[in-house]
């Protein structure tokens, strides 16, 4: 319950790490789908957002 | 990407099995195929295209099946058309094969359905997803630039070709997984955008929607300012080159020369101009307000610590002091204040001496700020009168390069008006004219472009002010924070890659420009290659120090775009040695495959190419007729030729064919080129 307290009350920190970090997922999820043509290519990304930011 | 073999079975003019093999060894890296026109040269090409792609670009579509066969057909039955492609990449063993059924309806050729089938064997293994397994080795997008027909390569090297040629680099970079990566976060911002909305308090205006507006409106005029650039330096050169024509016409040589003397110094003065008026913005806008403002402070200053000897701003004890002692009801010394006392009614007279607390924080603020104003270096080292004077100074240079200007304006137009006068009547009136067309076509574009810097400098400004106004709008809840964070990862990751892509592309482009100029030099001494930032192959001549475009002939054209080829074919190759498959999409072995390489050449350029073919890439199969293939060419290229073939054409009507006596020889064995037959269809023969 405190971790979670914890958790809700800490600042989110959008550095150059966490940028590099999403680019890579972005590029990876792209090149993926430049072979395999995958539907909400938008909506992955979306996802990928939210899980990091949260 | 190595081809090994190619098999055609039923494949157009190939009747039955027949196959080309295509291995080549280090030193002899070249396959030559010799046939005359409509014996299935263009086939073979179109061969390798259907088979990895199922796509056919110069032959009629709806006759696959090869002729003889399908009018052995009975009406309703099928017969089986096969192109197979065996390569090596990668250190892997690959055999594509593209299959369909052909049925006669009615004498017409129509697929049978559901009959079609594309297998890609990997190391002896049925791949589950050829599609993708072809793509990676070579993406679509890519083979025009390594299977294509010599004699239309030349338009790469035009400017209306920017697009293939930009397209190619890109392609080659694997560059799309950037444009699409930015184009999904341009999405995801908006949307992300939207739900900040959602969740902010609904009265206060979010600055997060100006910033997207104000985003895309940045972005609408960098494209036009872009674009609006191109054409002025399109007009430019255009201009130039209208100039050393007008040179070259001998009574206005003279004239010519001094017109681009001045325009020379004109443009020195401008420049001088430009840094004098920048320079001065920058002494204004730094110590402006320090050579004015002082003088006011120091008399500011001298007016508020009159105040506070009058007892009429601040002295020391704090209104909230005296509230808390009442309140409390005791003096610091310990002293009771009972309501009304005499204690009591000091304290409250007191009161009414302090001053409200806005105003002691205001005076305080204030206080404070002079003082520091006061102390500072810079309002020491800024004199009014010093400065004046350098404004002064300023002025007095402006108005002498202005003058200076004026002059050369006036020499020119009198330049303008002899060289009209002596260009009357001739055939050079035509280019003085076209002159003064470009030149004003060239002002209205500057102007222009002056217009979209200043809108692009506001936004600009406008995106810092919501900058500020965002860091000021706290996220009131988690949720909002939540919601701006996120939003905020999209936009520095949507610059971060905008940046990375155009700096990469940039990179590239320099880096190829290098090797087609390399490549192209060592073929055509006379002129240079490169592409320049336009993306255009361009061919120049160095005119006192300019590279000024060149009118060129087809040959030249074509050795530029072969080269061209010839360099993302080696840049490929040192990406995927230098291990960047993974990330460059294009890096890899490519071999290239073409048509009539020779095109419609004078035969100097056909031996020039000939004579460097070899070093395009590490394989090249060559498809040429008797009328491309003479001594110095079969000389150059011999030393390389892993195999020789020849494709027979077999003519039931070989008195009315036009090539129907030609013939080559190859290592001393004569072969027919055309030979009668009861029916048609080219048969594939190994020479060598």
């Amino acid at each position: 319950m405190e971790d979670r307290k914890q958790e809700n009350t800490k600042e989110i920190i959008v550095d150059n790490q966490m940028v590099d970090e999403f680019i890579s997922e972005v590029l990876k999820l792209e090149q993926e789908n430049l072979y395999i043509k995958k539907h909400g290519l938008k909506e992955e990304i979306l996802k990928l957002i939210k899980s990091r930011v949260r | 990407m190595k081809l090994i073999k190619i098999v055609f079975e039923n494949f157009r003019q190939f009747y039955g099995k027949q196959e080309v093999d295509l291995d080549i060894t280090n030193d002899k890296n070249i396959i030559v195929i010799h046939g005359e026109n409509g014996a299935g040269k263009t086939t073979i090409l179109e061969g390798f295209s259907w088979c990895l792609y199922g796509k056919l670009d110069l032959i009629q579509k709806d006759n696959i099946l090869n002729e003889k066969i399908f009018f052995d057909l009975e009406d309703g039955n099928s017969a089986d058309v096969k192109v197979s492609l065996f390569f090596n990449d990668r250190h892997k063993e690959y055999i594509v094969s593209r299959f369909i059924k052909i049925q006669n309806i009615g004498k017409k050729q129509l697929p049978v359905r559901n009959s079609d089938e594309f297998k890609v064997m990997q190391d002896g293994n049925i791949s589950s997803n050829p599609k993708t397994v072809i793509d990676k080795i070579m993406s679509r997008d890519l083979k025009k630039y390594f299977f294509f027909d010599g004699e239309r390569i030349d338009k790469l090297a035009k400017p209306e070709s920017a697009k293939d040629i930009e397209e190619g680099i890109k392609n080659i970079m694997g560059i799309s997984v950037y444009e699409k990566a930015i184009s999904h976060l341009k999405q995801v911002s908006k949307e992300l955008s939207e739900e900040l909305k959602k969740v902010s308090p609904e009265n206060s205006v979010s600055p997060y929607e100006e910033q997207q507006q104000t985003l895309d409106d940045l972005d609408e005029i960098k494209i036009k300012l872009k674009n609006n650039t191109k054409r002025r330096d399109d007009k430019k050169s255009e201009l130039k080159m209208i100039s050393e024509k007008i040179k070259e016409v001998e009574e206005l040589e003279k004239y010519e020369k001094e017109r681009q003397k001045l325009e020379e110094n004109k443009n020195k003065l401008k420049d001088k101009q430009n840094k004098q008026l920048e320079a001065e913005k920058n002494r204004i806008s730094k110590n402006a307000y320090l050579a004015i403002s002082n003088s006011l402070i120091e008399e500011m200053n001298d007016f508020l610590k009159n105040k506070r000897e009058k007892g009429e701003l601040p002295s020391g004890i704090r209104e909230q002091f005296i509230q808390d002692l009442i309140e409390e009801g005791k003096c610091i010394c310990g002293t009771a204040i009972e309501k009304n006392d005499k204690h009591y009614t000091h304290l409250k007279k007191l009161l009414e001496n302090t001053v409200k607390k806005d105003v002691e924080d205001g005076f305080l603020k204030l206080n404070g700020f002079t003082s520091k104003f006061m102390d500072s270096e810079n309002i020491k080292s800024v004199k009014k009168e010093e400065f004046i004077e350098r404004l002064k100074r300023d002025s007095e240079e402006k108005k002498e390069i202005i003058d200076e200007l004026n002059g050369i304006e006036s020499e020119l137009s009198e330049l303008d008006f002899k060289i009209k006068e002596q260009a009357k009547d001739s055939t050079s009136e035509q280019l003085v004219q076209k002159r003064y067309v470009v030149e004003n076509e060239i002002e209205e574009l500057t102007e222009k472009i002056g217009e979209q810097k200043k809108d692009k400098e506001r936004l600009e400004k406008t995106l810092d002010s919501i900058k500020i106004a965002i860091t000021k709008h706290q996220a009131e809840n988690r949720q909002m924070e939540i919601a701006e964070k996120r939003l905020e990862l999209a936009q520095h990751a949507l610059k971060k890659l905008n940046n990375t892509y155009e700096e990469t592309t940039s990179e590239v482009r320099k880096k190829l420009s290098q090797k087609v100029s390399n490549v192209f030099t060592s073929i055509v001494t006379a002129y240079n290659a490169t592409i320049n930032d336009k993306f255009e192959l361009s061919i120049t001549k160095n005119v006192n120090g300019y590279e000024i475009p060149v009118g060129t002939s087809t040959g030249e054209n074509q050795i530029a775009s072969l080269s061209f080829i010839g360099s993302l074919v080696s840049i490929a190759k040192e990406w995927d040695e230098d291990g960047k498959g993974g990330v460059l999409t294009g890096a890899g072995t490519y071999p290239i495959v073409m048509d009539s390489p020779f095109g419609s050449l004078d035969s100097e350029y056909r031996d020039l190419i000939s004579d460097n073919l070899q070093r395009l890439a590490p394989q090249i199969v060559v498809l040429v007729s008797t009328s491309q293939w003479s001594n110095e060419v079969e000389k150059n290229l011999k030393p390389f030729i892993q195999h020789e073939y020849i494709l027979q054409y077999h003519n039931p009507n070989q008195e009315d064919f036009n090539a129907s006596y030609k013939s080559i020889t190859i290592d001393d064995t004569n072969y027919d080129l055309s030979v009668k037959s009861d029916y048609e269809y080219t048969k594939i023969i190994k020479a060598k």
